[in-house]
């Protein structure tokens, strides 16, 4: 039994992020991009572009039968490898601590860590739905999964991305979590996550600055707090309605990122609390429809598949506006669907046609 | 199989439910946030905010102009650059100075502490030159950014600048016009609170603060000229301390020229001495001397205590007053009304004085407005000063009749004579003649007021004709120009001494005052000089240079003809040199 009929709300909510993300990226950049580029529509048309590459991608991978990549997952697996080792090897910088999470080809640079988030959770959701109950068993169910999923963590720590390290971790473990897996493992696994986060905090000198700044910005707010402090006025000079689309002043070089990672003030401060409001209900329902999906999944490969990149996206929200926000260290996550990046908006979309198939796709196990 | 399916399925369900509740949690948590971030008021973060988008620059917005009676400009706001330093931003230090020094002549080592501030902002210089600055401008240096302000520019140099004022480097008004007319000159943010990027780059435009408003005043550029010329000119001949003459219109009160001598140029104040800054025309106070005697007179024949044909015994020179000898300085026998005017007799006028009696006297004086600010609100404006008459003695009466003992200012002097020159009608003085706003709105206008009716129209006839007399054939002969009738009366009058509390023996305020044409009058002059040296008579020293003006300002005015003009001004000057008439002395027994 097919059904023909995908969920609409989930694209509308979709395509409505993706609007005021456009608005947002061209509001916050565009003094950045005269100044840079000379160019005020610089990055504005670059968005353009891969708000129409991703949206290609996501009506491709709608009509993509999503039982089509349990026979993709490894090869895929492969690809993405590659990719990370790659660019280890020959990537670019970019960002604000200078690390090397980039591979140029042709004209554009990809940022491989966004699609090995993607080919992880396709990779977790296929093997916990095959494995089924042997996930209970430690050594063929919990730790063949553990450690394809520690290599990629590994190689993508060592680009120095230990948010996307943490956001896919925490996401694996959600994944692991409805499957069943014993609670043993899963707290034992935290039990062994934090003192390596520690260590990995602490021994690296700009994380402890970020850790330090995180608990009192004003102390350190002419340099790892800077950021954080002028994310708190851009959200204090918002208000209620806010200063005005294109009026608020924080994207005036105060605000570092303002149109990547930390979009969401800008949104703060030009929309206000109602537009801030409005962004967190649109993820909100996003992550309804998200889960929707999942429950009314009949198989445990779509509903593994539709859990992981509803959390995959409504998580790193999540935590990206709790960074902005000042309740979480700053990571360099970007906030999915809004925050100008082509590889994360192009992966987004990718993963909403993967959700999209499997709406219109309830239970053809058998 | 497929029941173990099921439950597992329902396990899966349960606990993605579970994640959902606590993501759901997770997002209240945020949304809680949002609400504390936006709405709860943080001051730490507003001040943050305050200090960091607003650079209270120390620019001033752009002030409104002068203009005179036919809109030249006599001061107004010039756009230059100014070029500020961000220290922290600037790339290549060496480069910069380099061109700096080379475009500003500034030398290196001047700009060398400023690059290396550790301030965000730094001016590097203040006002200059649009070409200059643009230059700089051009070179698009990582740095350094160009500011557009304004400096106060006075087209036409020491012209009037003493009226004018000036205003000071911080665009604050110093003094004159621009001090009381401050309010309507400068914009009502005296500030520019510009906004600043991250940068410490400015992006608000100044232009868009104009509040300001343009001055029209009664004065005229080209009377103006004329008069600041003449009295230039025989102010430095003479030596005088100081000196100023002025036109007005008598039949509107509206002054046409204040001229100040010693003057000063306002473009650059602080090249001349403080004393050569001051408005003499309005703030000084002196005794007038016998320009004051009309006013006795006017007394008199007002009262009905005297009368045209009326004679009086002048004791051929030597008259005693209580206990002080008052003298002419020719002896006189009998003279009438007209020839105690003409001659300028001190025992005289002191006849009159007694017969007109301290209470008409007192009256009329108040009546032409002396004693009392004469309305213009100029800064530091004297109001002069006249003894109560129940102070006076009887040598008070006495002195007064002949302008000694009492002070009064130019503005007083120019508005009681316009009075006689109008008919009896006291105008008040007006110097601004309208204020408009930037769109062209008229905001203030004054018209022509008449105050009062101080003498009947026939008695300020009859002062007329006597005055008439005066540069016909008495002390003001050197007023006289061919073709044209003058009234007018000169005035020697010594100076106390501060140090000695007495009458001067050297130092004279010496003046003449009158109209033009005497039947119909354009113009009323008054020139005073304080201290000429060596000579020192109003008839000698001011009375040609009345002349001079007169005859400028009617060949302005398209009265005379060009050849009469000429012929006349070398006649005064023959004249000069030949002529010294004293008109009183009175001596302190």
């Amino acid at each position: 039994m097919k059904n023909k009929t995908f969920d609409v709300y989930l694209l509308f909510v979709t395509l409505l992020l993706v609007f005021i993300g456009t608005v947002m990226v061209f509001s916050s950049s565009a003094v950045t991009a005269k100044e840079t580029y000379h160019d005020t529509y610089y990055f504005l048309k670059k968005n353009l572009f891969f708000v129409s590459f991703g949206l290609l991608c996501l009506f491709i991978t709608k009509s993509i039968p999503y039982q089509a990549y349990k026979k993709l997952v490894y090869p895929l697996l492969v690809l993405i490898i590659s990719l990370l080792v790659a660019v280890l090897f020959i990537g670019h910088g970019g960002g604000s601590s200078g690390v090397k999470r980039w591979i140029h080809i042709g004209g554009f640079s990809l940022q491989p860590t966004e699609f090995a988030k993607l080919a992880v959770i396709l990779f977790v959701a296929y093997a916990l739905s095959k494995k089924r109950e042997k996930v209970r068993d430690f050594a063929k169910g919990f730790l063949p999964i553990l450690l394809v999923s520690s290599l990629f963590l590994f190689l993508i720590l060592a680009q120095r991305d230990l948010g996307s390290v943490f956001t896919l971790g925490s996401i694996i473990m959600m994944m692991l979590f409805i499957s069943g897996t014993r609670l043993v493992y899963l707290l034992g696994l935290v039990g062994l996550s934090i003192p390596a986060l520690y260590v990995l905090i602490f021994s690296v000198d700009f994380r402890r600055q970020r850790i330090l700044a995180f608990l009192d910005p004003w102390q350190h707010r002419l340099d790892a707090g800077f950021q954080i402090i002028q994310s708190y006025v851009a959200f204090q000079s918002g208000g209620l309605t806010g200063v005005g689309l294109g009026e608020g002043k924080q994207k005036l070089f105060y605000l570092p990122e303002a149109h990547t990672d930390f979009i969401f003030s800008v949104v703060g401060e030009e929309l206000g609390l109602i537009g801030v409001l409005a962004v967190i209900a649109l993820f909100a329902f996003f992550m309804f429809r998200g889960f929707a999906i999942a429950l009314k999944s009949k198989d445990p490969f779509g509903m593994y598949l539709a859990f992981g990149i509803t959390c995959l996206i409504g998580f790193q929200a999540l935590i990206n506006m709790a960074v902005v926000m000042g309740l979480l260290p700053t990571k360099g996550l970007t906030l999915p669907f809004l925050s100008y990046g082509g590889s994360s908006l192009v992966m987004c979309l990718m993963s909403v046609g993967i959700l999209l198939n499997i709406s219109m796709n309830t239970g053809d196990e058998h | 199989m497929r029941e173990v399916s099921q439950t597992s399925l329902k396990m899966i369900k349960i606990r993605i439910l579970m994640i959902n509740f606590c993501l759901g949690i997770f997002l209240i948590l945020i949304l809680f946030r949002g609400y504390q971030l936006h709405i709860v008021e943080n001051a730490q973060v507003e001040n943050l905010a305050l200090k960091q988008y607003q650079a209270t620059l120390p620019i001033e917005p752009k002030r409104g102009s002068i203009y005179d009676r036919n809109g030249h400009p006599l001061a107004m706001d010039v756009q230059t650059i100014s070029i500020a330093l961000h220290p922290l931003q600037i790339g290549d230090k060496n480069k910069v100075i380099s061109e700096l020094s080379r475009i500003l002549s500034i030398p290196v080592q001047k700009i060398w502490p400023k690059i290396n501030s550790h301030k965000k902002f730094e001016w590097l210089v203040r006002r200059i030159d649009l070409d200059k600055g643009n230059e700089v401008a051009n070179l698009k240096l990582k740095g350094v950014s160009t500011v557009s302000e304004y400096r106060r520019f006075y087209p036409n140099k020491e012209l009037a600048g003493n009226v004018l004022g000036a205003v000071g480097y911080d665009a604050k008004a110093l003094g004159g016009l621009e001090l009381s007319l401050d309010s309507f000159l400068k914009s009502s943010s005296s500030r520019v609170v510009a906004s600043r990027d991250a940068k410490g780059r400015l992006y608000t435009s100044i232009e868009n603060q104009e509040t300001n408003h343009n001055v029209y005043l009664t004065l005229d550029m080209n009377l103006q000229f004329i008069a600041e010329k003449y009295l230039w000119e025989t102010g430095k001949k003479y030596k005088a301390a100081s000196g100023f003459a002025m036109i007005a219109n008598p039949r509107t009160g509206e002054l046409l020229a204040v001229a100040n001598y010693p003057s000063f140029n306002p473009n650059v104040y602080w090249e001349y001495a403080q004393a050569s800054w001051k408005n003499h025309a309005f703030i000084d106070s002196f005794e007038p001397g016998s320009t004051f005697k009309p006013f006795i007179v006017a007394a008199g024949l007002e009262s009905h205590k005297i009368k045209i044909g009326d004679k009086f015994y002048c004791e051929n020179g030597n008259y005693k007053v209580g206990n002080r000898v008052i003298r002419d300085h020719n002896p006189y026998g009998t003279l009438t009304l007209g020839e105690i005017v003409k001659y300028s007799s001190n025992i005289g006028v002191t006849k009159i004085g007694e017969k007109v009696g301290k209470d008409f006297f007192y009256k009329t004086m108040i009546d032409f407005g002396f004693s009392q600010a004469s309305g213009l609100g100029y800064p530091l404006e004297s109001s002069g000063f006249v003894p109560h008459k129940s102070k006076w003695k009887e040598i008070d009466r006495s002195n007064m009749a002949f302008g000694q003992g009492l002070t009064v200012n130019g503005l007083q002097m120019l508005k009681a004579y316009s009075t006689l020159a109008n008919e009896g009608n006291l105008m008040r003085p007006i110097l601004v003649g309208r204020v408009t706003a930037v769109a062209g709105d008229v905001v203030l206008e004054n018209k022509p007021i008449v105050e009062r009716q101080v003498v009947s129209s026939d008695v300020a006839k009859s002062l007329s004709s006597m005055l008439i007399d005066v540069v016909g054939a008495g002390t003001g002969r050197l007023a006289a120009i061919e073709g044209f009738s003058v009234a007018g009366k000169t005035g020697t009058a010594q100076k106390v001494n501060p140090k000695t509390r007495t009458y001067d023996e050297h130092n004279y305020v010496s003046s003449f005052i009158g109209y033009i044409p005497a039947k119909k009058p354009e113009y009323v002059i008054y020139v005073v000089y304080d201290s000429p040296q060596p000579i020192h008579t109003g008839g000698a020293v001011a009375a040609p240079v009345f002349k001079g003006i007169a005859q400028e300002a009617l060949a302005y005015k398209g009265l005379m003809r060009e050849e009469i003009k000429l012929a006349n001004r070398s006649f005064s000057q023959d004249m000069s040199r030949d002529v010294t008439v004293v008109d009183h002395t009175v001596v302190d027994q």
